[in-house]
């Protein structure tokens, strides 16, 4: 059994190779992550802002896989960071497979505006108090400082001369 | 005592690069500085009567001097097109490996052409006359020329970009870069002027050499070493202040994570302090969560709330497009509609 600090050394590992594995460098935009993700999954991927998604139990954003496309389903927020951050937990969620084997157990009063048969699998961002959690918003973490890489990268002109 | 100016500024820039750029990885400008550091050494006068008689008394040194320039400014080049989109295929073509073996070959090749004398000091004054010297010159500041305007070009572009301190690199290159630029036309202008018997001309222009010639070197060498000490600044106040904004929430983000617990509670390594920024968005994140989640009683009052706005402001910058996608795979849907 793996105590506390064996888990962190896995998820830095999972997250770690996770990154690795999209191949986009150490800085990139959040279209370019979304690109990625859909051409990796070979589906397409859309990201909604639900004005009325039920927040009564912490949750903020969720997954929703149906037979065709990735929907990121996320709360409203006047903070652009953390709307951010919402959409890269489910992104995370994505990149590391886990989705796989889970069943969607949304009510309906979640999501009042999908039909229900088109729901397949759910994630949501609630509390990380898991494993996959945990490793998911640890990703997200790691992506939102690569997003920031991308908006402070430097110019060519100031590779060369500054 | 113009030229030993312009040599002392240019080891004094090569210095400041090897201690500001010591880690990038892009080494184009400070070879440049380097190389055009020696060829201005060398036309020192009192170096030049010392190094010339050593390799043979006949002007050998000039050759040798302004076949480093033009390797420098080769550099300079090709620093010059990569750092922007503006790349005219003529200067292209010019910070080519073959245009630059070209040109030093054809430099000596004509060299040798020109009747020499002995070792002075004052080499087109006293053979400028000679088609082939002319032809030398002419070579030599015509390549020059193609490079340090489109350096001009390249500088007034980062210029206009530019705002607030990181005008003033992009600024003095810019001048650095047009007093160059008029200084390879003045010599030109006197090349022509010489070899055509146009010597009033040619005195009537003599005058501008020496203070266009100190006054590119002053500028562009203030441009070049300003540049990366200006980044290094801005690299550095970023930290403090990131740091800064950290330390100061960090006793809201506490009573967040009392009625919450997030991922730092989880993995503290998330929010490990080696990495700043990536801290700074742990703490704002689990701030946020603690304030939208109704499950939680979390109050924050206007000052905090106007800090975790300028901590985010920080975080994100003012170029938010990395952040945000307006592509298709974005939208809104309000209550019973979508957009």
């Amino acid at each position: 059994m793996l105590g506390r600090e064996g888990v962190n050394v896995n998820t830095e590992e999972t997250v770690t190779a996770a990154v690795s594995d999209l191949r986009l460098g150490s800085r990139f935009t959040l279209a370019h992550l979304l690109q990625a993700i859909q051409e990796r999954r070979h589906r397409r991927l859309r990201v909604v802002e639900l004005a009325d998604l039920d927040t009564r139990d912490g949750i903020c954003a969720l997954w929703l896989v149906t037979d065709t496309e990735d929907f990121v389903l996320h709360a409203r927020s006047d903070s652009a960071l953390h709307r951010q951050q919402f959409v890269l937990h489910e992104l995370a969620h994505m990149i590391l497979g886990h989705t796989e084997g889970d069943d969607c157990t949304a009510g309906d009063v979640l999501l009042p505006n999908i039909p229900p048969h088109t729901r397949g699998r759910l994630l949501k961002r609630q509390d990380i108090d898991s494993e996959t959690e945990i490793a998911a918003e640890s990703l997200a973490d790691r992506l939102a400082a690569g997003i920031r890489g991308s908006v402070f990268a430097e110019s060519r002109y100031s590779e060369i001369f500054g | 005592m113009i030229q030993a100016l312009v040599a002392a500024l240019m080891w004094a820039l090569v210095a400041s690069l090897l201690i500001f750029r010591r880690k990038r990885a892009d080494r184009s400008i400070t070879y440049a500085s380097a190389s055009i550091a020696v060829a201005m050494t060398l036309n020192v006068d009192a170096i030049y009567l010392v190094t010339d008689p050593l390799l043979g008394g006949t002007n050998v040194t000039t050759l040798v001097a302004d076949g480093l320039l033009m390797i420098g400014i080769f550099f300079l080049g090709r620093g010059v097109m990569k750092a922007d989109e503006y790349r005219p295929k003529l200067v292209r073509a010019v910070v080519g490996i073959p245009a630059l073996v070209t040109s030093l070959l054809a430099i000596t090749t004509i060299f040798m052409f020109i009747d020499r004398g002995t070792t002075t000091t004052r080499f087109m004054i006293d053979f400028g006359a000679q088609p082939a010297a002319a032809t030398y010159s002419i070579i030599n500041f015509s390549y020059f020329f193609l490079v340090i305007t489109t350096m001009m070009i390249l500088a007034a572009r980062q210029y206009l970009r530019s705002s607030g301190i990181q005008r003033l690199p992009a600024g003095l290159l810019s001048l650095g870069s047009a007093f160059g630029g008029a200084l390879c036309l003045a010599v030109l202008t006197m090349d022509v002027a010489h070899v055509t018997g146009q010597l009033d001309l040619m005195r009537a222009v003599q005058p501008a050499y020496e203070p266009l010639s100190l006054l590119a070197f002053l500028f562009l060498c203030a441009g070049f070493a300003a540049q990366p000490a200006v980044r290094r600044a801005q690299h550095d106040m970023r930290r403090k202040r990131t740091a800064g904004l950290a330390t100061q929430l960090v006793p809201l983000w506490k009573r967040a994570s009392l009625v919450r617990p997030g991922l730092s509670q989880a993995d503290p390594l998330a929010a490990s302090a080696d990495d700043l920024e990536s801290r700074l968005h742990r703490e704002i994140v689990e701030i946020r969560d603690a304030m939208i989640d109704p499950r939680v009683a979390f109050e924050i009052s206007a000052a905090e709330r106007a800090l975790l706005d300028r901590a985010e402001s920080h975080l994100l910058g003012p170029d938010t497009r990395a952040t945000r996608t307006t592509s298709s795979l974005w939208s809104r849907v309000d209550e019973g509609g979508s957009s």
